[in-house]
């Protein structure tokens, strides 16, 4: 049986809830222009250099999570890598998005 | 040679392109292909067009994507956390997204290039400065991007010198130009990615009347261009709207229905909107040149697409001298910006001259007259070749002069949103009615849109005031006062006349089909060094008439994307009332086929753009 509505939500509740302190995002609270970014810097990464040791983004997305100290983040994506990736998984990514989406608005996920 | 494929995918504008260490060997969206508009899917078609011009014998080094899904993936993550738990409708989006990035998208690039050290991942809005900076003629420039959101990014000021492009200052998620648009653009009822030309279309129609109350209440402008969203009027970053209910409520009246008439409040919103874009834009071009301490200036992404904002900047911004805008400004771009990036990685250096010139954008399939012909005896039309170039040309110059409705079909396809020439749909701009024909009979769009005209270069300063050049149709230009015939926009609605489609038809001018309510046309200027039958084309009808100017609108159907190959052209013609269709060198028309060809126009249904 493919994951319902109330299920992704609990599923959600479970990465973020634990740490729902809501605080400000830094990214997005800077007012004005900002300082370039190093994503900005940086000319360009390899695959190799993004995937590390693994086969996945999501794995090396962590570990730099943990690196700066995120733990927060790191464990949210801990979950959604077993979300997507499990043996039980049954999220179907390929499903098409609902032309709402497409047609009217601007898409940003 | 040392050859990469640029790639952008999975958002919206799928592309692929190859470079080599001079030039720009091929580009083209991928809707092009599967006939479906914006296609977002991985471009396998665009890549396999892209091989194939590939030189004999050689292949690529390496794969250029035009963002980092990794940076992007956290994007997604940490704007859910941040957002939690009102962004839950999104949730599900994210999830796939994620996914995509993850897990499919490695696959798809190491289907192409077994060795991951070979692909490369190129920062969004690097991928857009790129394609402004390295095809346009300076060695030194101040690059602006600006479009709805890359990574993190909405707005940056690069330096370009050189080889080198170096950031300045940028803005990120939520707060966008691109963004505050679309939100607009959805307001009014009209759809993402396509609807924005109606909204800069719908603008002349309207008075800015609400540019205080969104600058007082909706965006925070800073003087040097630095803003800041309010984001109480906006659910992009949460929802499954862009607006939130706070949005109609501050103008006093809900989103329209997209089958709702455009009343007068929609068009003042359009106008509205458009000032205040007119005055972000200048403002953040302006920041941009003081701070790369230069008067070049380059640009890309989205809204570097809102030809009237460029033009904007064009006749206000102090210390511009020159500006360059890549045609291909949307994410369609960023494959090919992301492909120089990795070529000047490869090798160390951009040619500096000549750079990587665009080639009048020409950068799609070309057809052979043996593809051409085969396609025509597919259809079981009735055609006629013409050898000699004199005689097609005068044969096409005929029909025009007559009032034929064409479509043009020769040479490469143009890569990027606009049509110039070799996939475009023609006609004389002069007669009263032509407007009318075109819109409704041949293009089943609203009666009240403008076309845009072609123009020889050699001609604009007779008929336009500055700007007139426009290589690509990204810059409007008002026709000179001497060639308008009538009343002012103000006078007409003085005088009770409020319709669009009224108003539109009553603004007349020596060329209506191709100007708008206030005088305006969106221009191509088009030159001997276009190397197209185009030049040749104009240039003749310009001989036979005293007019150098043509409608020229892109060659496709509402809801379609611009045609690509010889079968795509023919379904086209055949579907819509087109006079005559000019393919290679072909000649078919409407009048000299049986009876059943005749019965099919209009019969095809299409969906609204």
């Amino acid at each position: 049986m493919p994951i319902n509505d109330v299920e992704l939500f609990e599923f959600f509740i479970d990465v973020f809830s634990q740490n729902s302190s809501l605080a400000p995002n830094k990214q997005t609270e800077a007012k004005g222009f900002c300082e370039p970014s190093d994503t900005l810097k940086v000319e360009c990464v390899s695959l190799k250099s993004v995937l590390g040791d693994g086969t996945d983004m999501l794995s090396t997305l962590r570990k730099r999570y943990v690196e700066e100290g995120k733990a927060e983040m790191a464990d949210a994506t801990t979950k959604i890598l077993a979300f997507l990736t499990g043996p039980d998984s049954d999220f179907d990514a390929k499903k098409e998005r609902p032309r709402r989406l497409l047609d009217y608005v601007y898409p940003t996920v | 040679m040392r050859s990469v494929l640029g790639v952008s995918a999975l958002f919206h504008d799928s592309t692929a392109c190859i470079v080599d260490q001079n030039s720009i060997l091929a580009a083209a969206q991928e809707e092009r292909f599967t006939r479906l508009k914006g296609d977002h899917t991985f471009p396998k078609n665009s890549i396999d067009y892209c091989m194939r011009m590939l030189p004999s014998g050689s292949s690529i080094d390496a794969i250029a994507y035009y963002e980092n899904p990794q940076t992007k993936m956290a994007r997604i993550l940490e704007n859910a956390r941040a957002q939690f738990p009102t962004g839950a409708p999104i949730w599900k989006q994210s999830l796939r997204t994620i996914s995509e990035l993850n897990q499919t998208l490695p696959q798809h690039l190491l289907g192409i290039v077994e060795n991951p050290d070979k692909i490369f991942f190129v920062g969004h809005h690097r991928s857009h400065a790129a394609s402004a900076f390295y095809p346009s003629q300076y060695t030194d420039a101040a690059v602006l991007v600006v479009d709805g959101v890359g990574e993190w990014s909405t707005t940056t000021m690069w330096k370009g010198s050189g080889n080198t492009l170096t950031p300045i200052k940028e803005i990120k998620f939520p707060h966008s130009i691109g963004l505050l648009y679309s939100a607009f653009t959805q307001y009014c009822g009209f759809k993402v990615n396509s609807g924005e030309y109606k909204m800069m279309g719908l603008a002349p129609f309207g008075d800015p009347k609400f540019v205080n109350k969104i600058l007082d209440e909706m965006i925070d402008l800073k003087p040097d261009g630095a803003f800041r969203l309010n984001l109480k009027y906006f659910n992009f970053h949460r929802g499954l709207d862009s607006i939130s209910p706070l949005f109609g409520m501050l103008f006093g009246q809900r989103k329209r229905d997209p089958d709702e008439p455009i009343s007068r409040h929609f068009m003042d919103i359009a106008a509205s909107i458009q000032a205040v874009t007119n005055l972000i834009m200048a403002s953040l071009a302006e920041e941009a040149l003081k701070s790369a301490e230069t008067n070049n200036l380059c640009m890309a992404g989205g809204v570097a697409l809102n030809c009237v904002a460029n033009s904007f900047i064009t006749n206000t911004v102090p210390n511009l001298e020159n500006l360059w805008i890549q045609p291909a400004a949307g994410d369609a771009g960023g494959a090919l910006g992301a492909a120089l990036v990795v070529q000047n990685r490869l090798t160390g250096h951009i040619p500096m001259s000549p750079r990587f010139p665009m080639r009048g954008s020409y950068l799609g399939p070309n057809y052979t007259d043996a593809d051409i012909e085969a396609a025509l005896k597919r259809s079981e039309l009735n055609y006629n070749k013409i050898e000699s170039e004199t005689d097609l040309l005068d044969s096409l110059v005929s029909h025009l002069q007559s009032g034929k409705i064409m479509g043009h079909f020769d040479g490469r396809m143009e890569f990027g949103p606009r049509a110039l020439g070799n996939r475009s749909i023609l006609a004389d701009p002069r007669p009263k009615d032509m407007l009318n024909r075109v819109n409704l009979g041949t293009k089943f769009r609203e009666g009240w849109r403008p076309f845009a005209p072609m123009i020889l270069a050699s001609e604009t300063e007779t008929y336009f005031e500055s700007p007139t050049s426009s290589d690509y149709m990204l810059l409007t230009s008002s026709l000179k006062k001497e060639y308008r015939d009538g009343k002012p926009l103000d006078i007409l609605r003085s005088e009770g006349v409020d319709t669009l489609v009224d108003l539109q038809s009553s603004s007349t001018s020596a060329f209506s089909a191709v100007t708008h309510v206030d005088f305006t046309s969106r221009l191509q200027t088009v030159s001997a060094q276009s190397e197209t039958r185009m030049f040749q084309l104009l240039t003749k009808f310009h001989e036979a008439t005293g007019c150098p100017l043509l409608l020229n609108t892109s060659f496709n159907v509402r809801g379609e994307p611009i045609v690509c190959s010889p079968d795509d052209a023919i379904a086209c013609f055949m579907n819509m009332n087109m006079d005559v269709l000019a393919i290679g060198n072909f000649v078919v028309t409407k009048e000299g086929q049986p009876a059943w060809v005749k019965s099919k126009v209009g019969k095809k249904k299409f969906n609204a753009d």
